[in-house]
């Protein structure tokens, strides 16, 4: 009977699997032959003496998705920079326009559009002219695809001629124009100065009439279905119409909203100007590590200076990512310095000041599940130093405790007593050099330490280290994150503040986020801070080895992914928006979160081969096949439940994709259920 | 340009055989006797050199005969388009007998309605039963699987200018059946009028699954299920997926249902064509 039952199931399955595969390939043929877009529309050029181009969404994209999306950032950027502005200017600002056009019949200036909406307020708004003036021309940027074409035509000969409906002057267009490189057009034509538009015809007639030349002669190309497309066509001229992006670059989740909506356009905007030419990981790391990135720099840039800080420390490795960001904000008077350390290399040269069993797991966190030889590694020792005395007090290296029965159990404790004095004599040489190392950093007299975070560990350890040196130095912490059971920070044994979440705020957000992912986007090329030495007369950090090669394919394509979140972050400051505008937790995480709860396929391979270090080193996500979790379930549970992404180890082993997140939740649930 | 509206219809009846000289020589009589005049007969032979018959062209000097060595029907009737003058071209069986009305009634249908491909009724002989359960209707999406036959279509000569048939497809090629329907899909991408009707009739054979042997049903299985591929990828994703889960599920259970009766030979067959379908579909590779 089972034959009946797994034969078609088998193939089935099969078939499935290869129409996945199938759906996937024809997307990539998609893509292939709409990055050869711009070749083919060139080629149809060759018989055109005669170019006419769009200019705004064709040869410039804007930050914000949708023009009128520029003035709820100028409310925005007003209230930042305590400028006045009228209540409801955005609407105000929509509204006089609409009307004039109405009431004129057709073209407007922005002149004429500020004189209406004069006499809308009491106070003057004619300077917010000039600071919508100012946000056009900083927020415009080349589309390089377009761009490359308009070249090519100029290049060949040919009469390159530029159309807009837009109430700004051809004066001001060729500043954005100018700004952008574009040069070698022949002439501007703006609907406003000619009293007629794109959109009814007249405009293009009037370029007909200028150029002395029959419409077949002409090719128009341009993003707008009816004024670039349909209009120039029933008229006689060529067109081509580009895809317009306003209706992807508009879609914003329905979680996301008011003001949040608008920075996730402005984002999802960044995101498209900044990735053509990027590759594969590039690109993912634009889309789902800039906006964090991006997010944290903004709000470290204001918390800074509501702290009066300028003197940051970005604690290694996870702060490398953290000091390229926010040194790519270019902020003036402020020193950013990379600072070597880590728990292990912090904490240690503090143990021998109290060397009572139970100050160890206040000053060291262990989480869930500990060994032996994790105690003894944490303690800055090796584990197989230790074989005979562990033997001597009948206990295990490698056997697995929760830290609760750690603690209690006795057995530990007199191993404990037997290694005292080597951990006290390891800890007092460490210190030493470390206190070197931070005297040689001269740090300001107020500092701001810049990390991932969580506890708090480090910061801790390094305000007791600058007591300990009397180096009188104010430290303040700035984190992505810190957890809201952090004894060191709820018992304000530091000053520190998280940029997503910390006790009281969005506490929540990160559920279920495989924190293994998320360090690993932060993670600098280089092995863990051992402990710190003289080499040469200089103090120097000493590293474990990295846990990966520099030179695999793994690597390389991390470093391509944070590469492209840099880039992202370059994007979205050349915008006007990082003066102004924060970043929500919410905004920042919304595509990371998207990335780790339904990856694609390739998300799923990339991110789940790479190894993380719990208790022991494990693969984040790399399940056997299904076949041989069929005949061994007891080793799939165990798999699934080691696994920090059990999204992607559900998506690997089954290869179909399902709400995995929804059914991992659903789990979870069960598993807290019956475990009550 | 030819017109189609207001001269007369010139066929070209494409005839594509291999080592069968004696039903060539029945069918092309047959083929002689239509009471409409305005055609060709294009004879492609793949015979081996023995066969090879020049003295066909002699019969008549509306025939012209090409002999080619390699073999394949959908290679055969892509070197036959090259010597086609007509404005439609009927895609003839060798083992097929038509009416001698065929042309005349396509004419009259091509006249009234243009359609790029018209597709005629295929009856099996021996039992008197029509291949399609379908009155005189446009082909689209839903429809192309359903009883068309490649005896009885007729192709506009500048549509298949432009798309040749699928070397892959087809008798004796990796897949051995299909390179009809990828005319035809073909053609309902580039929206182009497909017309069914009754009116044009045909015999031959058809018989069904349980007495087609079972090579040939892992042949037919294999093609229809490369196609469904190629209809995944080029044309429409949703009624690729529709013909392949039809077919592999609905085999699958009549499978399971021939079992249960105990009718092993019949079971054999449709599991066959579930497994050879899915087979197809995964080896198929688009280049």
């Amino acid at each position: 009977m089972i034959i009946y039952v797994l034969q078609p199931l088998f193939y089935i399955l099969l078939l499935l699997q290869e129409i996945f595969e199938v759906v996937k390939m024809s997307f990539c043929i998609r893509q292939y032959k709409s990055a050869d877009k711009s070749k083919k529309i060139f080629m149809n050029l060759n018989e055109y003496r005669y170019i006419s181009f769009d200019i705004f969404d064709t040869l410039l994209k804007r930050s914000v998705a949708r023009p009128s999306d520029l003035f709820e950032y100028m409310e925005e950027y007003c209230h930042y920079n305590n400028i006045q502005i009228p209540d409801k200017f955005a609407q105000n600002r929509i509204n006089a326009e609409s009307t004039l056009r109405k009431r004129n019949g057709g073209e407007v200036t922005i002149d004429e559009i500020y004189t209406e909406l004069q006499s809308y307020f009491n106070n003057s708004v004619y300077k917010l002219k000039s600071l919508e003036l100012s946000l056009e021309l900083n927020g415009c940027r080349a589309n390089p695809e377009m761009v490359a074409i308009l070249s090519k035509c100029i290049q060949s000969g040919k009469t390159v001629i530029l159309i807009s409906d837009m109430y700004l002057s051809s004066e001001f267009i060729m500043k954005m124009l100018e700004k952008c490189s574009i040069y070698g057009y022949a002439k501007i034509y703006v609907s406003c100065e000619h009293g007629c538009s794109k959109r009814n015809g007249d405009l293009y007639k009037k370029v007909l009439t200028d150029l002395n030349i029959k419409p077949n002669m002409l090719f128009h190309i341009g993003d707008n279905n009816k004024s670039d497309y349909s209009i120039p066509l029933s008229l006689g001229i060529h067109a081509h119409k580009i895809r317009s992006l306003q209706t992807k670059l508009c879609k914003v989740p329905k979680i996301i909203k008011g003001f949040d909506a608008l920075i996730f356009k402005t984002i999802t905007s960044c995101i498209n100007n900044c990735i053509k030419g990027e590759s594969e990981f590039g690109k993912l790391g634009a889309k789902t590590f800039g906006p964090i990135l991006t997010g944290f720099s903004i709000w470290l840039k204001k918390q800074i200076e509501i702290d009066k800080i300028n003197d940051i420390y970005f604690m290694s490795r996870d702060g490398y990512m953290l000091k390229r960001a926010f040194d790519a904000l270019n902020i003036p008077n402020v020193k950013t310095h990379y600072l070597y350390c880590s728990r292990r290399a912090y904490t240690v040269p503090l143990l021998w000041k109290n060397i009572s069993f139970e100050n160890i797991f206040k000053t060291i966190t262990f989480y869930g599940t500990i060994t032996l030889s994790l105690f003894i590694m944490k303690l800055g020792m090796y584990p197989e130093d230790f074989i005979k005395e562990a033997a001597e007090c009948g206990l295990d290296l490698n056997a697995k405790f929760n830290v609760d029965q750690f603690i209690q159990n006795y057995k530990v404790r007199n191993f404990y007593e037997k290694i005292k004095n080597k951990i006290i004599e390891q800890s007092k040489n460490e210190y030493e050099t470390l206190l070197a190392y931070i005297s040689s950093q001269h740090m300001d007299k107020k500092i701001g330490v810049v990390d991932i975070g969580y506890n708090g560990t480090m910061q801790n350890a390094l305000e007791l280290l600058i007591k300990e040196a009397k180096l009188g130095i104010e430290v303040k912490g700035y984190y992505v994150g810190v957890s809201p059971k952090s004894e060191i920070i709820n018992k304000k044994m530091i000053n520190a503040s998280g940029y997503l979440y910390e006790k009281g705020k969005n506490e929540q957000i990160v559920t279920n986020v495989p924190s293994s992912i998320f360090e690993l986007v932060f993670l600098n090329q280089h092995g863990s801070v051992k402990k710190f030495c003289y080499r040469n007369g200089q103090i120097e950090p000493e590293f474990y080895e990295y846990e990966y090669s520099a030179e695999s394919d793994k690597i390389k394509k991390l470093i391509e992914y944070q590469n492209g979140a840099i880039h992202f972050i370059n994007e979205y400051i050349g915008s006007f928006t990082h003066n102004a505008l924060s970043i929500s937790p919410e905004v920042a995480l919304y595509n990371f979160k998207k990335m780790v709860f339904s990856p694609s396929k390739l998300e799923a391979e990339y991110w789940g081969d790479f190894e993380f270090f719990d208790v022991t080193y494990s693969v984040i996500a790399k399940p056997r096949n299904m076949l041989y979790y069929l005949f061994h379930f007891k080793s799939f549970l165990t798999d699934f439940k080691l696994s920090n992404w059990k999204i992607g180890f559900l998506y690997r082993l089954l290869n179909v994709p399902l709400p995995y997140s929804n059914i991992v939740s659903f789990a979870q649930r069960i598993y807290h259920f019956f475990n009550k | 340009m030819r017109g189609t509206k207001h001269m007369d219809i010139k066929f070209s009846l494409l005839l594509a055989t291999l080592n069968r000289p004696e039903i060539l020589k029945t069918c092309i009589d047959a083929l002689l006797k239509q009471t409409y005049c305005n055609y060709e007969i294009i004879i492609v032979d793949q015979s081996d050199k023995e066969f090879c018959d020049n003295s066909i062209a002699a019969i008549d000097s509306r025939i012209k005969y090409i002999h080619i060595d390699k073999k394949g029907l959908s290679h055969a009737r892509n070197i036959g388009l090259q010597y086609v003058t007509g404005d439609y071209v009927c895609l003839v069986d060798d083992d097929g007998l038509y009416e001698q009305k065929y042309l005349e009634t396509s004419n009259k249908l091509i006249k009234k309605m243009n359609p790029t491909v018209l597709i005629g009724l295929l009856i099996d002989p021996a039992q008197n039963k029509p291949a399609s359960d379908l009155n005189d209707c446009r082909i689209g999406w839903k429809n192309v699987f359903n009883g068309l036959c490649s005896a009885c279509m007729i192709i506009k000569a500048g549509f298949l200018k432009t798309v040749k048939f699928d070397e892959n497809f087809g008798v004796g090629s990796k897949y051995g059946s299909g390179e009809e329907t990828d005319i035809l899909l073909t053609a309902l991408k580039q929206n182009k009028i497909i017309f069914f009707s009754r009116q044009i009739k045909m015999y031959h054979q058809n018989p069904i699954v349980e007495d087609i042997p079972i090579q040939k049903i892992k042949n037919y299985a294999f093609g229809y299920g490369a196609l469904c591929k190629k209809m995944f990828i080029m044309h429409s994703k949703f009624w690729g997926f529709y013909y392949i889960a039809k077919t592999v599920v609905g085999n699958f259970v009549l499978w399971i249902m021939q079992n249960l009766k105990s009718n092993k030979d019949a079971a054999k067959k449709r599991k066959a064509r579930a497994i050879y379908t899915v087979k197809g579909f995964i080896s198929y590779k688009y280049k």
